[in-house]
C-alpha cells in the first residue's frame, strides 16, 4: 500500500472510530505523544485531544462527521468533512439551542510513522455563530 | 509530469501571481464560467465571487503565502494565508483559507471553501473574541 492510503486509512480512522464511536482508545494509538493542533499549539497531545472531543461530543449530541472528501501526498492528508449535531449544551459561552447544526470543515494532518504529528484545523465557525444564532444570518 | 504535478504547478503559478499584482484577478481568470464555489450553507456563481471580492475595501501591503499544497487526482487542496492592512483604519489583517479545487483543462471548475471568516470579523472588530461571543 502506497504512504498515501496508508495515511488516508489512518485519518479515516479519526473520524469514523473516534469521533463517530466514541472509542477514545483509538487516539492513544494514533496521535503522536507531542502532536500540534493549530492555531492553538499550546493544545497538544492525545490527552487534550480527548478533552477537545469531551467537549465538542457533550455539546452537540449525535455528533457526527461525514467524510465529504480526501487528497493525500506525501506525509500530508486533507479531509473535508460535514460535522452535524444537535446543540444541547453550552458551548463557547452560547446556552443550548436546541438546534441541528451542519458545519464544513477542512482540516490538515501531518503524519509520520503511522502517527499523527500536527493538525491544522479549519471548521466554518462563522457559520456555525450564525446556525447557533449568537451572529446576525446573512 | 503527471496530472497531480500539472495542476500543482498551475495553482502555485496563480498564486504567486496574485502575491505579485496584489490581487486575486489571476486566481479568478482560471476559473471556469461554470465555476461554483461550495460554502458550508450555499453555493456561489463565478461572479458571485467576484462582487465578494469587489465588497473588500480597499487595502495595501497584501501578501499571499502558501502554508500548504497536495495534489490527488484532478483534485488540489490548498491552505494559504492572505495579509494586508485596510487602507481607512491601518489594521491588519491575517486571513487563512482551507480550499480543495476540482481541475479540468486548466480551469478551476469546483471550489469547496472552509473560510476564516469568524477569525476576520474578529480582526476587523465586528465581532467580539469567540469565547465571549455568546456572552
Amino acid at each position: 500500500m502506497s504512504t498515501e492510503k496508508e495515511n488516508k486509512a489512518i485519518h479515516r480512522r479519526v473520524y469514523e472510530e473516534i469521533w463517530n464511536k466514541g472509542n477514545l482508545d483509538v487516539v492513544d494509538e494514533i496521535f503522536d505523544d507531542n502532536y500540534i493542533f493549530h492555531p492553538l499549539p499550546q493544545r497538544r497531545g492525545p490527552k487534550w485531544y480527548k478533552e477537545m472531543y469531551h467537549d465538542l461530543a457533550g455539546a452537540f449530541t449525535d455528533f457526527h462527521c461525514e467524510i465529504e472528501d480526501m487528497i493525500a501526498e506525501g506525509d500530508r492528508v486533507m479531509v473535508r468533512t460535514t460535522i452535524t449535531g444537535t446543540h444541547t449544551r453550552e458551548f463557547w459561552g452560547v446556552d443550548p439551542t436546541g438546534k441541528q447544526i451542519s458545519v464544513t470543515e477542512i482540516a490538515v494532518v501531518r503524519i509520520k510513522d503511522g502517527k499523527i504529528v500536527e493538525e491544522w484545523g479549519s471548521p466554518d465557525l462563522f457559520s456555525l455563530m450564525q446556525q447557533l444564532g449568537a451572529i446576525p444570518s446573512r | 509530469m503527471s496530472i497531480e504535478e500539472e495542476n500543482k504547478a498551475l495553482i502555485r503559478r496563480v498564486f504567486e501571481l496574485c502575491d505579485k499584482e496584489n490581487s486575486l484577478d489571476a486566481f479568478l481568470d482560471i476559473c471556469d464560467s461554470n465555476y461554483v464555489e461550495h460554502w458550508t450553507d450555499h453555493d456561489e456563481s463565478l461572479e458571485e465571487a467576484k462582487q465578494l471580492i469587489l465588497s473588500i475595501p480597499p487595502i495595501s501591503d497584501y501578501s499571499l503565502t502558501i502554508d500548504h499544497l497536495l495534489a490527488d487526482g484532478d483534485k488540489v487542496a490548498y491552505r494559504v494565508t492572505h495579509r494586508y492592512t485596510i487602507v481607512e483604519t491601518g489594521k491588519k489583517i491575517q486571513m487563512t483559507n482551507t480550499c480543495i479545487v476540482r481541475i479540468a483543462d486548466g480551469k478551476i471548475m469546483e471550489n469547496w471553501v472552509s473560510p476564516d471568516t469568524l477569525h476576520v470579523m474578529q480582526q476587523l472588530g465586528i465581532l467580539p473574541p469567540t469565547e465571549e461571543i455568546g456572552k
